[in-house]
């Protein structure tokens, strides 16, 4: 390679930078010189200057197949069936439903608490029942206001009744601090392994409270936190009503 | 992970947020965020191609099924961490080249392309420059070595700085300039005539 073309290739690494106009003063000058000379090296910038261009004009890509179904299953949703409809992003807003999987910055933990809530429920009292050799919390029926179960101690009944002053979360705070009250320093104590297993199941539906709580504090005014809020003090005021019930019926 | 300064680029991601229309994204993103699956399924439509394009180009249309639905699936898990400091669209995207970067530095995919491609890549030089066939630009980029084509994804195509792509790409601002000029020198012989 002789020195002439040592020096082109020189120049011509630093076209993408010039073209960039990354390059100092000073070289950007040594090299406007040397294109003015060279006409390897202009051709070469033009079809440089010609590939940046076609690169930022590269549109989007349709794939081959839709892609959603699959999208859909690994979130754990089905597919609303969108497909055939064109993209409009300006419709008006949509439609809520019954959340899937509440993905906020609280979801996992929210969506967490909803799933373990119910299922430390539902294990717990199927362990219960097989405990209690007799009587089923079950055959009660539903007392109105808060919607716990009826055949509840009075003061239990009296703090289920909604009243108009405060929100229903605080409602069913009062309900379950008085259901706690009753279930725990009951006169007829629970097993001791039915208490601890009401207790473990305690422990799960105080946290996804615990996380609702956190929403709330971030976003206060939000209408589907409050009534996520509201459910998980429900369920919580539903479940230590049947252990009320159990402890009253053992 | 790449944080674009959120200057207006000339054709990078900030840019082509700017034309979408916002109503009804908002309202999708928030429904969406609340667990509401036909509204992701609005966003993923309104989006999808863009992130297969990007994927499609980042690591090839072998694998640019399997990153676009990761990329949808992230952002899903995601949602609630996005504030709406920044448009949508640009949330996405970001989240889209950081997850692609992570990917295939993951799969240490750079050496095998550089390996694999070169060969077809040349095969394919020489047959345009000898009977002038249009080879599409698009299969031409696919085909660069990984590494350049990457940064000419990132840069030319995507309008990432240098900066920001050393950080993602985990390699020096004079790696990524010698990288680009080396895949727009490749490309030049690849445009259609």
């Amino acid at each position: 390679m002789t020195d002439r073309d040592q020096r082109k290739d020189r120049f011509r690494d630093r076209l993408s930078e010039y073209l960039d106009g990354s390059l100092g003063a000073e070289e950007e000058v040594l090299i406007e010189r040397h294109l003015e000379r060279c006409e390897d090296c202009a051709r070469t910038l033009a079809e440089l200057e010609a590939v940046v261009e076609r690169a930022a004009s590269l549109g989007p890509r349709e794939p081959a197949e839709d892609l959603w179904p699959g999208v859909a299953t690994r979130i754990g949703v089905r597919s609303a069936g969108l497909a055939a409809a064109a993209p409009d992003t300006s419709e008006a807003p949509a439609r809520r439903r019954p959340p899937a999987g509440l993905i906020t910055r609280f979801a996992p933990q929210l969506a967490a608490g909803i799933a373990l809530v119910w299922l430390s429920g539902a294990l717990v009292w199927t362990a219960v029942a097989r405990d209690a050799a007799e009587g089923t919390p079950g055959a009660a029926g539903t007392m109105p206001g808060l919607g716990v179960p009826s055949l509840l101690p009075p003061a239990v009944q009296s703090a289920s009744t909604l009243e108009d002053g405060g929100s229903s979360a605080e409602q069913y705070a009062r309900l379950i601090a008085e259901l706690e009250r009753v279930l725990f320093d009951a006169e007829r104590p629970l097993p001791p392994e039915t208490v601890a297993r009401i207790r473990r199941a305690l422990v799960t539906i105080d946290r996804a409270i615990e996380d609702a709580r956190a929403a709330l504090l971030e976003l206060p005014d939000d209408p589907y936190i409050q009534q996520h809020m509201e459910n998980t003090m429900r369920r919580k005021s539903e479940f230590l009503a049947q252990a009320v019930q159990l402890a009253a019926t053992d | 992970m790449i944080e674009p300064n959120g200057k207006p680029r000339e054709h990078g991601p900030d840019a082509r947020a700017e034309g979408q229309p916002s109503t009804g994204v908002e309202a999708d993103v928030r429904a969406a965020t609340f667990g509401d699956a036909e509204a992701f399924e609005r966003l993923y439509r309104a989006h999808v191609s863009r992130v297969y394009g990007l994927a499609c180009r980042m690591a090839g249309s072998e694998r640019a099924d399997e990153l676009t639905q990761d990329v949808f699936v992230r952002a899903w898990e995601k949602l609630g961490t996005f504030r709406g400091e920044s448009a949508f669209s640009s949330w996405l995207y970001r989240l889209a080249v950081n997850l692609m970067c992570s990917r295939l530095r993951a799969l240490k995919l750079q050496r095998e392309r550089e390996i694999a491609n070169e060969i077809p890549l040349a095969a394919a030089r020489a047959r345009h420059d000898s009977i002038e066939i249009r080879l599409d630009f698009e299969v031409a980029l696919e085909q660069l070595p990984n590494g350049a084509r990457e940064v000419f994804v990132l840069h030319d195509v995507e309008g990432y700085k240098h900066r920001e792509i050393a950080e993602q790409l985990d390699i020096t601002a004079g790696t990524s300039k010698s990288q680009l000029h080396r895949a727009r020198m490749i490309l030049r012989r690849h445009l259609e005539r």
